[in-house]
């Protein structure tokens, strides 16, 4: 109990930290790219630095709802499917963040919001969808299988992740490649803002996920003792 | 959409909304807390 909440002491500070630098170096420290370089927007260009980031880590709290998912199906303990929902409510909240700001820049860049036929921006978009309904299945169906249910949807959910990464680079799209290709376009302070960017949002996906879980295992613990005052 | 408009929307809506879910969270956590110590003593009682 004391070292959990040291624990989360030492990540809450990290993360106030990572934040603080993170907006230094979005802000002040990386260079603002040049019209000369095809950027026709270059001040919005500094939105990639959070939007990026913000993917990253819903990509990442996919992840986790599919490793708990396969692992509350392999032995059904409720500890897997508590972590794998909070990880999806708070994908769902970065991914949501990613979704709006991403073309918030692409208008001011490219001169129109969205494009169906972007197939990087449509599955996003089909992977949000997906586990915006995952919540709505926690939370609506009344079932015994609801965890069991959630946890299918969850691993099929997350087919979407390593399509939405690639799908740049395997189909055409306007959506510029985040990770360094052959060509190499990304300056080094450019990395370095974006690195700063991808530990900060990790560090707070990691404090909101303790938060979240915390917040889910008290409800657990409201509705055993309900039962048992029903149950007197 | 001019480039400063584009860039103060965007950073607006990212630290609002993250913001915003913590706030959510916190509240959650103490409605809960609350709700539970009433709920232990309501046991106890019992």
């Amino acid at each position: 109990m004391k070292f959990d909440k040291r624990l989360e002491t030492v990540i809450l500070i990290l993360t106030v930290f990572f934040v603080l630098l993170s907006i230094y170096t979005a802000l002040i420290y990386t260079p603002e790219v040049r019209e000369e370089d095809g950027w026709s927007a270059p001040k919005a260009q500094k939105i990639f630095y959070f939007h990026v980031p913000a993917a990253w880590v819903s990509f990442l709290a996919f992840g986790v709802v599919f490793i708990m998912s396969v692992l509350y199906l392999k032995n059904s303990l409720r500890k897997w499917d508590t972590i794998a929902f909070a990880s999806a409510e708070i994908g769902v909240v970065f991914c949501t963040l990613a979704i709006v700001t991403g073309p918030i820049w692409g208008k001011a860049e490219w001169g129109v919001y969205w494009r169906w036929e972007d197939t990087k921006l449509t599955i996003t978009f089909v992977l949000w969808l997906i586990f915006l309904a995952y919540l709505l299945l926690r939370g609506g169906v009344e079932s015994e299988n609801k965890a069991r249910l959630a946890a299918v949807f969850g691993i099929i959910g997350f087919a979407c992740v390593p399509l939405s990464f690639i799908s740049s680079r395997i189909w055409q799209s306007m959506h510029p490649n985040v990770v360094a290709t052959s060509e190499g376009s990304m300056s080094s302070e450019t990395g370095i803002g974006l690195l700063v960017g991808v530990v900060a949002f990790s560090f707070l996906y990691m404090f909101m996920l303790r938060k979240r879980i915390a917040i889910q295992e008290m409800a657990s613990k409201i509705e055993d003792l309900k039962e048992k005052i029903g149950g007197i | 959409m001019g480039e400063l408009e584009a860039l103060y929307i965007g950073y607006s809506i990212i630290w609002l909304g993250l913001f915003g879910y913590l706030v959510y969270l916190h509240m959650k956590q103490v409605k809960l807390a609350n709700e539970l110590k009433l709920l232990e003593e309501m046991v106890k009682k019992e």
